[in-house]
């Protein structure tokens, strides 16, 4: 059956494009958007919730637990607490998404330089990271700004410096697997920069994992913010942000437990969307395929 | 004892009829392996070979039952000793495993377990036997020795990863036959090692099989290792047999178009520069199988009633059967060995 | 500049080296003692015509893919020097390897790590096209079509991305790849063992096609000895490093010299179920590149070993026209 080419038919496509839509395709995802939807609503329009001013003091109706009026209570100033529990929101996110972000892009840049190039960078990274992973980090946050005093932007400073370090480490550790493949050697084969490689070759297939972890590194910060602002040196009063609403109901908790309650909840309903979120993402990435 | 499947008379020792294995995904049901009948007799190489999809290590794991969900086997039989092992419970199975029926895997890396030694892992396999430390102890020493281990008393102290690859496969023989199964099931044994490696422990299963008399089914896609290995084969494809015969016949005058395609498909001995004549198309969709002939999108020969029924197994000479409808037409295809025999062997 | 050496060799390997040190622990680096390393070529000389396709046979440990990327310069060459139409591309800076790099191009083994899962076909190729500036951009289209049509892909498939083709289709995609700077020289570093065995065979043809059509010169690379017979015109075989012989493909299969290639082909499973042999090719395993043997390094598993073998290396010789064996006996047929 000899036929003159060796090709006597093309070649066409295998397998279909996965017909599964991302959103059916994992439920953590789809949860985590959900909540998140709604949480990010009231952090761009806190009015959704918010009926009153949340700084405005009503001494008579201080301390008033949940009523119509006030379906969150009221706290020892007569704050409502829905209010500013809602207008907390845009604070903590805030802090959790810009606290995330310079981390996210310094640690991957290092990381990916780390292990791409290997050689003393990769030395001394390692070297950084093994003593900053020693201590947790909160621990580490709290002393940078013990040090630098109190205030939003030392709080940033603070995460900034010891964030990057998780995610050095896990994108080099990326790098290093996709380093060796061969379509990279192929990318070398053909005389591409060294740029251009890792832009257009390497980055595109580390960064997955780096965005899960920054999804829940977010969760991270917002509790690094809240524990600043409950220890009374990140944000400043009034500005209400869930920490430090937590911290001022403290002293209440026997006789109005929803002052701190209440906001400990809605970090927890955030921090719980955003671990989801980042599940879901994970999810995304396996389900993807080589 | 049924003479259908053999020239001479054997003792059979294991019947598989119809085994069906299908893999139940979200949106698609993958028929892993479809009907499958063959039997094994006893002092026996039985060679089963196929490509990547064909079905034939599900078809072994499916004798063990350790098909993983979301596989199922949803058909057929399977005798051995009297006994249906489809019908078994999951107690009398784990009686059959290793006992009786012994597997030997592709990888021995990831076959053998990296944190415990080799004299544990072979001990371990020991464990039901009620023998005592001792007696466990100088099995594995003869065992490690037997599958041609040198130094063993020294080497059972060692982990896999001390391992070479080959000595890491005679490990995993040593472990299967601990408890002299009277079954060896070689899934793919040798497609990980080096040639000369794969010559030695090709050699050496054969060697056992004699002087243990066991009966050995080998998996593999290599035709070469089934010219060295077997006496009977069966060519799969798309989860059915499509032919089997003795190795020789196979050989000589193949009488299937995946088998005729397959052996044009290899480089043997031919001139220079003669194209090779592969098989055309792709590999088939085991989720959406056409109707009719699973071969027949790639088949030279296909008609309409290719495409309209599946054709089941006729007998083309005594003891050779082949699914398809034309084997009278395929006489005329030389096997490789005729090619052989015209360039005085090569 | 683009002369061939007069001897007409496209390429010429003279000495290359090759190793990979081991971790010491530290209490070696305190004693100083010296790094172990793994010698995965030590000291390879070939050469190549142009049009030619050499066969590089051998076992796992051989050197055969570590000298393959030593020619590209993939890997940094310890020693020795390769040259392409006369030119030593050991010595190149950065910029002028990158434009070397057109003429010589590698399609690898494993078609699902090959090809770059984020990118599309098109924007694989399209890449190689405009950063090597082959052809203005209005061509590039028509440029692409004719890529995929030459390695038997339908154009339509350009926007779809690696995981959707099987691996055979994504070894055209490779070759495709590798064609597209129109190279003069191709490494095939085990280009069908990933396939399966009717895929080898259309995979085979298209190399052999291509090769023809383009004129290209070519390394195949393969531990399959059917298929170097094949597909060869000459073939060079490799042992812990170093290439023991090297000859036409056809006087070397009927007429092997060195004692590993006979080990080679008889240990290969023939194809004939009547020749079936009860004894082991060769005894052993193949000795780790990290302490070789002294003298000859094949003489522990060597049936005609000698005590010269065991004290003295035996050089590359040419024992006959075409024919270079490295071996004490080479001159007695085995």
């Amino acid at each position: 059956m000899g036929r003159p080419e060796s090709e006597p038919q093309k070649q066409t496509t295998l397998t279909v494009r996965s017909t599964i839509p991302f959103w059916k395709r994992s439920l953590a995802l789809n949860i985590g958007v959900i909540i998140l939807s709604l949480v990010f609503l009231v952090g761009f329009f806190p009015g959704v919730l918010a009926r009153c001013n949340p700084n405005s003091h009503n001494p008579d109706l201080a301390l008033q637990g949940p009523s119509r009026d006030h379906p969150l209570g009221t706290d020892n100033y007569g704050r409502d607490m829905l209010s500013r529990i809602a207008w907390g929101t845009r604070v903590d996110l805030q802090i959790g998404i810009i606290g995330m972000m310079v981390p996210f892009i310094t640690g991957s840049t290092i990381g990916v330089l780390a292990g791409y190039y290997g050689g003393w960078i990769d030395q001394v990274l390692m070297r950084v990271v093994d003593v900053v992973v020693a201590f947790p980090f909160i621990v580490l946050v709290i002393a940078i700004v013990a040090v630098l005093g109190p205030g939003i932007f030392n709080l940033y400073l603070a995460i900034s410096l010891v964030g990057w370090v998780a995610f050095a480490r896990l994108i080099r550790g990326e790098v290093l697997v996709v380093k060796n493949l061969d379509y990279i050697n192929a990318a070398r084969a053909l005389g591409y920069s060294d740029a251009r490689i890792i832009m257009r070759h390497v980055l595109p297939n580390v960064l997955g994992s780096s965005v899960v972890f920054a999804a829940t590194d977010v969760v991270s910060c917002m509790l690094a913010g809240a524990s600043m602002s409950f220890l009374g040196l990140g944000v400043q009063p009034p500005i209400p942000e869930w920490g430090a609403l937590i911290s001022d109901g403290r002293v209440f908790m026997t006789s109005a437990w929803w002052m701190a309650a209440l906001p400990g909840v809605a970090l927890a309903i955030t921090g719980t969307g955003f671990s989801l979120l980042g599940d879901g993402l994970a999810d995304l990435l396996r389900t993807k395929g080589r | 004892m049924s003479q259908v499947e053999g020239r001479r008379p054997v003792e059979l020792l294991l019947q598989v009829n119809g085994l069906t294995t299908y893999f139940f995904m979200k949106d698609a049901t993958v028929r892993a392996v479809d009907g499958v009948t063959f039997n094994l007799g006893t002092g026996e190489t039985y060679g089963i070979v196929g490509e990547s999809g064909s079905g034939k290590s599900m078809t072994l794991k499916s004798i063990l039952r350790l098909v993983p969900p979301p596989g199922k086997i949803i058909g057929g039989n399977i005798e051995y000793g009297g006994l249906d092992l489809l019908a078994l419970s999951p107690a009398q199975m784990r009686l059959i495993r290793g006992r009786e029926i012994g597997m030997i895997f592709q990888e021995p890396m990831t076959a053998l377990n990296p944190v415990l030694s080799i004299k544990q892992q072979i001990m371990e396999s020991l464990d039901t036997e009620g023998m005592s430390y001792q007696e466990k102890l100088a099995r594995a020493v003869e065992l490690l020795k037997l599958v041609g281990v040198p130094s063993a008393e020294r080497r059972l102290e060692e982990y896999p990863h001390q391992f070479s690859g080959g000595m890491r496969q005679r490990a995993m023989i040593a472990i299967t036959l601990a408890r002299q199964p009277k079954i060896l099931m070689a899934d793919e044994p040798t497609t990980a090692l080096d040639v000369t490696v794969q010559d030695q422990i090709l050699k050496l299963i054969a060697g056992l099989k004699d002087s243990l008399g066991m009966s050995v089914i080998l998996v593999t896609h290599d035709l070469g290792v089934v010219a060295q290995m077997c006496d009977r084969v069966a060519v799969m494809y798309a989860g059915k047999i499509v032919e089997t015969a003795d190795t020789l016949s196979l050989f000589s005058s193949p009488r299937h178009p995946y088998t005729i395609g397959l052996m044009g498909s290899l480089p043997h001995g031919r001139e220079r520069g003669t194209k090779l004549r592969p098989i055309k198309g792709f590999p088939p969709d085991l989720t959406s199988l056409p109707e009719g002939c699973s071969f027949a999108p790639r088949c030279e020969f296909a008609t309409v009633e290719c495409r309209e029924a599946c054709p089941s197994a006729t007998e083309v000479a005594p003891g050779h059967m082949a699914s398809c409808y034309h084997t009278a037409r395929l006489v005329e295809f030389k096997g490789i060995i005729e090619h052989a025999d015209e360039e005085g062997g090569s | 500049m683009n002369s061939e050496p007069e001897d007409g060799s496209l390429l010429r390997v003279e000495g290359l080296k090759k190793a990979f040190p081991l971790k010491q622990p530290v209490i070696d680096v305190l004693l100083r003692k010296p790094a172990l390393a793994v010698k995965a070529v030590d000291g390879v000389s070939l050469s190549m015509r142009r049009g030619e396709t050499l066969g590089l046979v051998g076992e796992s440990g051989c050197g055969k893919s570590t000298l393959a990327r030593c020619i590209l310069r993939l890997e940094e060459p310890d020693a020795g020097k390769v040259t392409f139409e006369g030119q030593d591309i050991t010595r190149m800076n950065k910029r002028e390897l990158r434009q070397q790099r057109k003429k010589m191009q590698i399609i690898f083994q494993d078609p699902y790590s090959s090809l770059n899962p984020r990118m599309s076909i098109r924007e694989m190729l399209e890449e190689v096209l405009t950063v090597h500036r082959i052809c203005p951009p209005a061509q590039v289209a028509s440029r692409l079509a004719e890529l995929l049509e030459m390695v038997g892909m339908s154009p339509d498939t350009m926007d779809r991305f690696p995981g959707e083709f099987s691996g055979g289709q994504r070894q055209r995609l490779g070759i495709a790849r590798a064609l597209a700077v129109d190279p003069e020289f191709i490494i095939a570093d085990e280009p069908v063992s990933s396939l399966d065995v009717s895929i080898q065979a259309q995979i085979i043809n298209l190399l052999a096609d291509l090769q023809r059509l383009l004129s290209l010169t070519v390394l195949f690379i393969s531990h399959d000895l059917r298929i170097i017979r094949h597909i060869t015109d000459c073939v060079a075989v490799m042992y812990l490093g170093t290439v023991v012989e090297m000859a036409q493909t056809g006087a070397l299969f009927d007429r092997p010299y060195h004692p590993y290639t006979t080990v080679l082909l008889a240990a290969a499973p023939a194809l004939d179920p009547r020749a079936r042999r009860k004894e082991y090719a060769i005894e052993g395993e193949p000795p780790s590149p990290i302490n070789l043997p002294r003298g000859c390094r094949f003489h522990p598993r060597c049936v005609m070993a000698t005590a010269k073998c065991r004290e003295e290396e035996p050089s590359m010789r040419q024992v006959e026209p075409g024919r270079m064996v490295s071996c004490h006996f080479s001159n007695k047929v085995s």
